[in-house]
């Protein structure tokens, strides 16, 4: 009995040093079903719940019903007592662009230049980076990682977190990135004086106004020119071309904005524009004017909901509530961390603005299927039905409260291995051997 | 110019003199409101509610009196004396006050980050009685905090343990009586960084920083002896005062608890030396993300750990982390509390505490002692608070579910039996100090790095390196 | 309301002598103020009288006073006049020594030199002292006749002096006495240690515990030095021995309350004699104020209320007072709550001085922070919140005479007390009521504060001064300075930026015509680069071009430096 489980430890123990020898960020593969998910209490979230059967198959959601027949090869898991949800989807976040985020030369989401809108976050995403694992065996499947800094940062992209490459990844949507310029003062160690900062504010504002006013020139001059089957622009101009298809409205644009003034002054501007296909990002003074926002008809999302309130006179909660208001207000609401590493709390995020007033179905919604609406993919994504991409996860309660263990986790139909450096550690580490002695 | 420019003007005028009238009126109420809040401490009675009393189990629709800002009876079908401020707690649970081990609100300043030692400053100097910080964290449930110095230097700044009686503005008031001493040290990056990358001084590598450590506490006992023939008359000439080494003897001597920042395994290891040769005994670990790593030489020396829930990767010495530290070294013996550094992340404590469910499977008691009765050991004052005993401090959080449920919403705070913090009935604003020179229409502020163990290094960083 | 015809044109000429900056004036310091309405101390009632005054000395107080020979008559019907206001604490004619830096760097930032630190207790004030320095004039006009003056510097700048505000040739002449307090701050240094308020209050235990030692020291070596070492010796350690030992005073810097919780905490362990100096908002902190007995200088300067900032001219206006003028129209719940508190704030500061004197707590003021020209509204402002009038006079004659040792000689109008003189056109802190004259010593001096507005320079005008700009280059803004100066009918003029020493790079070819200037300065960098500038001058702004050759053409604009920006 003691030898067997003597081995069984050394065992272990060489194959964690392997794993840790070659730096692989999970053990075990994942593997592609056909999954039967049987008896389970599907969260369907579009069309309520039921207790039944879910079949995995080629990457989609096969099936969705009670007493399926399971198919040829398919593998059975019984959900007795579990429940089924689609994978959460984080709507903002800098993940697999950034390994360390205190050292400059490990972080691929802020090219240098006010505007770089050509730049493909997309390019940067590492499959191998280690929050990567760390963040989808909490049932987040899917997330937008940006580009930040600047004014025009680049295109952020909807990417699944399971893949070894970013093709794979890329869960079809990208958006332009808009940081919209703000006046508001960063932090207590804001170095600008509040003269240099209202210059820097109106000259950004400028910038902008001008940089749009070329991009619409040249999707004038280069729609003309194509219409003649002929080449606009003899130069090389990457960062118009990608912005003509913003004026032109085939691709969207994700607006950065979170003070009430600069929301506003990004609402007008938006007014003249409206061709712009805008979706808005952050958003955390919302509440000030949910009800405009709800009249401009633009999605917005929100987040992240643990943060601080932006003034000292606002109501301590107002990050929490934030949401809330502005789904009650009318307006068609997706939620976000803006996490690296920490990612994996969009759950908690989300169960925040639950508990303040949200309440849990309209805040799973805005995980699930209100991303997958603002993003145009209704159709594949946020939701537990027949047809659909099968990002999903099994879990045995309430997916936001931290004592609830996300037991299974699936990406494109694969079963993903359900470990991350965090989990590797903790079985080296709980019971270290040798220990002190 | 539009003719009716200047009628319509008048009648805003007008509007908004009644606006401010009411407000006004708002406010000296709400004075009085503040004048009642600054008692020190005060009488209140919870009757059944769910106790969580951390200690001794859990109470079921139970009763508790708090007297003269103490825990006076805990039980079951406690009377309620005449004339003391009863809740109803029905459907409510009563956990103890929660305390966080590390955080940087409720001071003006965090580093003095001149030297790589500075045991002679103290934040309790600099007590910011106005700190909204403080107010929100008393939304969140906690009731003392450990106002730290920050971790730019090997050994920084003396460090002052808080009760958060918002609404006094004498800054003595926010200290806790009795609290015993703290002193902050730290290793690695910070330290590192700021004086080795910024000035081109000892230390720019874990090894320098033991050597500082060395020299330091060297130095102070050379000190203590030039002192001790001074007084014992062999030398006839007072030396010089020095309050750095003066504070450095009374570590040695054991009257400071030492609070080290750390997160590697080898430098966790390499300060267990130090102090050992030292004979320092007092000794409770920050952040300590490898800590997990080191559990079993920890649980050995005695030694403590204050961890984040799950904060990682922000820096290269925190790569190798996992969330599942707290869930280790609590399983190894190691007395852990989970801790903020941070205002926002102060402000839901129970959260984080309830991740350890997750990460880990702690027990609801295990999760609610990092908090709680754990945190107040490592600062020394668990004879006072920390749970939910007779005789201890009436600091209480109130809420609507279980803490460690993600829908748990404080609903009240109370600390030496004063309600500091009441969701029903608190206005909006709630600050205390307004700027008479502020500009209204820049009052927001994009939150960065505030209230963070590095907080005034930005400023030398600035002028040292070209980031 | 009449003043007779010789008062003016003794007054203009008196003006013209001062303008050429010549000490002696007048023809005689000998008057007999006739007909006034003289309000002898705080609480007195105004009595017609008259006072006559010899070699600067009030010689008597009465009705129906003989002008003695050699004596000018000043009808002075309808006029009131007070003492000589007296400023607890001020940097009246003080200049800030200038930056060295050339000096050398210390080894580490904790290894920096006492003057370094900014702790330069033994300073005097005297040796900052400048007598031809403009706030002389400014706070004269303002009532002002003898000051408290502090030196300029860091933690600890140094010891007062009382100086009188009349004219004199050089720092030293104007000193009465010298008071020798210490002006104590929590002023850290950016560069090296005590960088930040918790390393200044230990350097301050440091400081207070070796100055005790030091004493100890010296008189243990005194006794017996036989066997011994000479105790090490420090200029500034010993010059905070009479403080350690409660001699004489340590005036503190305490703005906000909490300042003065922090400077009290501080007395409480290190013993000194505390007054708290520059107090802005007491608020809560009254009780200790009032329990430990802490005398107060209240500055006054009081936070600029809301209508004040629209009573400039449209063009007078900064960019940033026009934006506070349209936020002012905006209104919304959450914006006319701030505006409520924000002016319920403005209003706890103006009425400090009205609480103290409830109190009964003993205060005068402080001029550390104050505009001369914003005094007389100021100080009608706490009066308008509660202040009495004659604890507002107190404060600003008998109290502070009381607290500098003058009482004999300053505070009042009695014989034999010095002649310092305030003369107005209506009772003191009544609306519209100017201060005609100001007497010192005897001397007359020109109480109007001219109404005129700021030299227009460009347009025909004089661009002679200190202009600053901003350029933007290249992605990045610079901002320096421009300093004209007169050189017969043209100008030279240098640019001071961080890329030129501290005077400056000189500007060369310089030609000023039609309110437009050109000229070109060098710049060495990687070689010497040729920097052009073409400004336009308009008012007191500017806005032009910088041209580098081979880099291009760059926007540059700028302002006026107010004149009054020395102290």
């Amino acid at each position: 009995m003691m030898k067997t489980k003597n081995t069984i430890y050394i065992v272990a123990a060489i194959f964690l040093a392997l794993g840790s020898a070659l730096h692989a960020q999970v053990v075990g593969k994942a593997s592609s079903g056909p999954f039967l998910l049987k008896n389970a209490e599907i969260h369907t979230i579009t069309k309520g719940t039921i207790t039944g059967d879910l079949l995995v198959a080629d990457g989609k959601i096969a099936a969705v019903g009670t007493n399926l027949s399971t198919p040829a090869g398919a593998q059975t898991i019984d959900c007795t007592g579990k429940k089924l949800y689609p994978g959460m989807i984080d709507g903002g976040t800098f993940l697999g662009t950034a390994e360390v985020n205190s050292i400059s030369l490990t972080i691929d989401n802020n090219e240098i230049g006010n505007l770089v809108p050509h730049m493909e976050a997309l390019t940067a995403v590492n499959p191998n980076a280690v929050a990567i694992p760390v963040t989808r065996v909490s049932g987040v499947t899917t997330v937008i990682t940006s580009p930040t800094s600047g004014l025009f940062p680049g295109k952020s992209a909807l990417i699944n977190l399971f893949g070894y490459n970013p093709e794979q990844m890329y869960a079809g949507f990208k958006a332009e990135v808009l940081i919209f310029p703000s006046n508001a003062r960063r932090g207590r160690f804001f170095r600008q004086s509040e003269e240099e900062q209202k210059k820097a504010y109106e000259k950004s504002l400028k910038d902008l106004n001008d940089i749009w006013e070329a991009a619409s020139t040249y999707y004038k001059l280069d729609s003309i020119a194509m219409a003649g089957g002929k080449k606009f622009h003899e130069d090389y101009q990457p960062e118009m071309k990608a912005l003509s298809e913003v004026v032109a409205g085939k691709m969207p644009l994700l607006v950065e904005v979170n003070r009430k003034e600069d929301i506003q002054a990004a609402l007008k501007w938006l007014k003249e524009r409206p061709n712009v296909k805008a979706i808005l990002s952050g958003v955390a003074e919302g509440f000030k004017i949910a009800d405009e926002i709800a009249k401009s008809k633009y999605p917005a999302i929100v987040g992240p909901i643990l943060a601080l309130p932006g003034r000292e006179h606002d109501a301590y909660d107002v990050s929490y509530t934030n949401a809330s208001v502005l789904h009650k207000a009318g307006v068609k609401i997706a939620l976000r961390t803006g996490e690296t590493e920490n990612v994996r709390n969009l759950p908690f995020h989300a169960g925040f603005a639950a508990a303040y007033g949200l309440g849990t179905d309209e805040a799973f919604k805005a995980v699930s299927i209100n991303p997958a609406e603002i993003f145009g993919l209704e159709k594949s994504l946020g939701s537990l039905e027949a047809g659909k991409t099968a990002n999903l996860f099994i879990c045995n309660g309430d997916p936001f409260e931290p004592s609830t263990t996300i037991e299974q986790v699936f990406i494109n139909g694969w079963k993903i291995p359900m470990n991350s450096r965090h989990t590797l550690l903790y079985d080296e580490f709980l019971e270290r051997t040798p220990g002190v002695k | 110019m539009n003719s009716s420019y200047p009628i319509q003007t008048k009648i805003d005028i007008k509007m908004k003199n009644n606006i401010i009238i009411k407000i006004s009126v708002l406010m000296i109420i709400l004075l009085f409101a503040y004048a009642f809040v600054r008692a020190q401490s005060g009488d209140i009675f919870i009757k059944n509610a769910t106790l969580l009393t951390v200690t001794n189990g859990i109470v079921e629709q139970g009763d508790l009196l708090v007297q003269g800002g103490k825990i006076k009876s805990i039980g079951k079908g406690i009377s309620a004396p005449a004339n003391v401020k009863t809740i109803d707690g029905t459907g409510l649970y009563v956990m103890p006050g929660i305390i966080d081990a590390h955080s940087h609100i409720g001071i003006d300043v965090v580093n003095e980050a001149s030297n790589p030692v500075t045991a002679e400053v103290y934040v309790g100097d600099v007590i910011d009685p106005y700190a909204i910080a403080v107010y929100r964290a008393l939304a969140g449930g906690v009731t003392i905090s450990h106002a730290m110095h920050g971790s730019a230097n090997v050994i920084g700044g003396q460090c002052q343990t808080i009760k958060h009686r918002y609404g006094n503005t004498d800054p003595s008031s926010y200290k806790m009586e009795g609290a015993p001493r703290t002193i902050k040290f730290a290793l690695g990056e910070n330290p590192m960084r700021v004086h080795g990358e910024g000035q081109g001084i000892v230390p720019s590598t874990r090894m320098g920083v033991e050597q500082v450590f060395r020299k330091a506490f060297s130095d102070a006992l050379d000190y203590k002896a030039k002192w001790a023939d001074y007084k014992s008359g062999k030398t006839k000439l007072a030396p010089e005062y020095n309050l750095r080494m003066e504070t450095l003897a009374d570590i040695i001597d054991g009257k400071i608890i030492v609070h080290c920042h750390s997160y590697r395994a080898d430098e966790i290891l390499m300060l267990l030396r130090v102090l050992k040769d030292f004979g320092i005994t007092k000794i409770c670990f920050q952040h300590v993300n490898e800590g997990f790593k080191v559990a079993p030489e920890l649980a050995a020396y005695g030694a403590m750990a204050s961890v984040f829930a799950d904060w990682w990767a922000y820096k290269f010495e925190v790569y190798y982390s996992t969330a599942y530290n707290a869930a280790i070294l609590t399983k190894n013996g190691v007395v852990t509390s989970i801790n903020s550094d941070d205002a926002e992340l102060i402000r839901h404590l129970y959260h984080e505490a309830a991740k350890t469910k997750r990460y880990g499977n702690l027990t609801d008691e295990e999760a609610l002692k990092l908090i709680t009765i754990n945190p107040a050991k490592q600062l020394g004052i668990e004879s006072r608070v920390g749970s939910l005993e007779t005789g201890k401090d009436g600091d209480l959080v109130i809420f609507d579910h279980h803490p460690l449920s993600v829908y748990a919403v404080p609903q009240m705070t109370i600390v030496d039996g004063i309600v500091r913090f009441d969701r029903k009935n608190d206005p909006k604003d709630m600050r205390l100090d307004i700027d008479p020179e502020e500009k209204l229409s820049d009052t927001y502020i994009m939150h960065e790095d505030e209230d963070r163990c590095m907080q005034d290094v930005t400023e030398w960083l600035f002028n040292t390196q070209n980031k | 309301m009449r003043i007779c015809i010789l008062l003016s044109v003794l007054l203009f000429m008196g003006h013209a002598t001062f303008c050429q900056n010549t000490y002696k004036m007048g023809i005689t310091d000998n008057y007999l103020i006739k007909n006034a309405l003289v309000v002898s101390k705080p609480g007195a009632a105004p009595v017609k009288q008259d006072i006559l005054i010899e070699d600067g000395i009030i010689k008597s107080v009465g009705p129906n006073q003989k002008l003695p020979l050699n004596t000018l008559d000043l009808s002075c019907d309808s006029m009131y006049i007070y003492a000589g206001f007296i400023a607890g604490a001020s940097y009246i004619g003080i200049k800030a020594p200038e930056e060295k830096k050339d000096a050398p760097k210390p080894p580490s930032r904790d290894e920096a030199t006492y003057e370094q630190s900014g702790i330069t207790p033994q300073v005097s004030a005297l040796s900052q002292l400048n007598a031809s320095d403009k706030s002389i004039e400014d706070f004269r006009k303002a009532g002002f006749t003898v000051a408290q003056v502090f030196p300029k510097g860091g933690m600890i700048p140094g010891q007062s002096s009382i100086i009188s505000l009349k004219m004199a040739k050089d720092g030293d002449e104007l000193v009465i006495a010298d008071a020798k307090n210490l002006l104590s701050t929590f002023t850290s240094s950016r560069l090296v240690a005590p960088s930040t308020q918790i390393g200044v209050m230990a350097r301050y235990r440091n400081l207070y515990k070796n100055a005790e030692l030091a004493d100890k020291n010296a008189m243990a070596y005194k006794t017996n030095p036989v066997g011994l070492k000479a105790p090490s010796f420090s200029e500034e350690i010993a010059a905070l021995i009479p403080f350690q030992k409660k001699e004489r005073n340590v005036y503190f810097l305490a703005p906000k309350a909490k300042d003065i919780y922090r400077a009290s905490a501080l007395q409480k362990e290190l013993g000194y004699n505390l007054y708290l100096v520059d107090v802005k908002h007491i608020g809560d902190a009254m009780d200790l104020v009032k329990s430990a007995k802490l005398p107060v200088l209240l500055s006054i300067d009081l936070p600029e209320k809301e209508e004040e900032k629209g009573g400039k001219s449209e063009k007078g206006k900064k960019p940033d007072e026009k934006a506070a003028e349209k936020e002012t129209k905006e209104s919304s719940p959450e914006l006319d709550s701030l505006k409520a508190k924000k002016n319920a704030a403005i209003k706890a500061y103006e009425e400090e001085a009205g609480k103290l004197e409830k109190a009964g707590i003993s205060f005068t003021f402080s001029l550390l922070d104050a505009k001369a020209t914003d005094i007389s509204k100021t100080l009608m402002r706490m009066v308008d919140a509660g202040l009495s009038k004659d604890a507002a006079l107190a404060a600003l004659t008998t109290t502070p005479a009381s607290w500098l040792g003058l009482s004999k000689t300053h505070g009042t109008i009695e014989q034999g007390k010095v002649a310092n003189l305030v003369i107005m056109d209506k009772p003191i802190f009544e609306k519209e009521g100017k201060i005609k004259m100001v007497m010192i010593e005897g001397r007359l001096f020109d109480g109007l504060v001219a109404d005129k507005a700021p030299a227009e320079a460009g347009k025909g005008g004089s661009i002679e001064g200190s202009w600053t700009y901003v350029t933007v280059v290249q992605g990045g803004e610079e901002i320096g300075t421009f300093k004209f100066t007169k050189d017969g009918s043209s100008y030279k003029g240098v640019v001071i930026s961080d890329r030129t020493s501290s005077a400056g790079s000189e500007i060369k070819d310089l030609v000023f015509k039609d309110n437009k200037l050109s000229g070109y300065t060098t710049v060495d960098a990687d070689g010497t680069i040729k920097v052009d500038f073409n400004l336009t001058f308009d008012g007191s702004k500017f806005t032009g071009k910088v041209s580098v050759p081979g880099m291009g053409s760059f926007d540059i604009s700028g302002s006026k430096k107010p004149d009054n920006n020395e102290f």
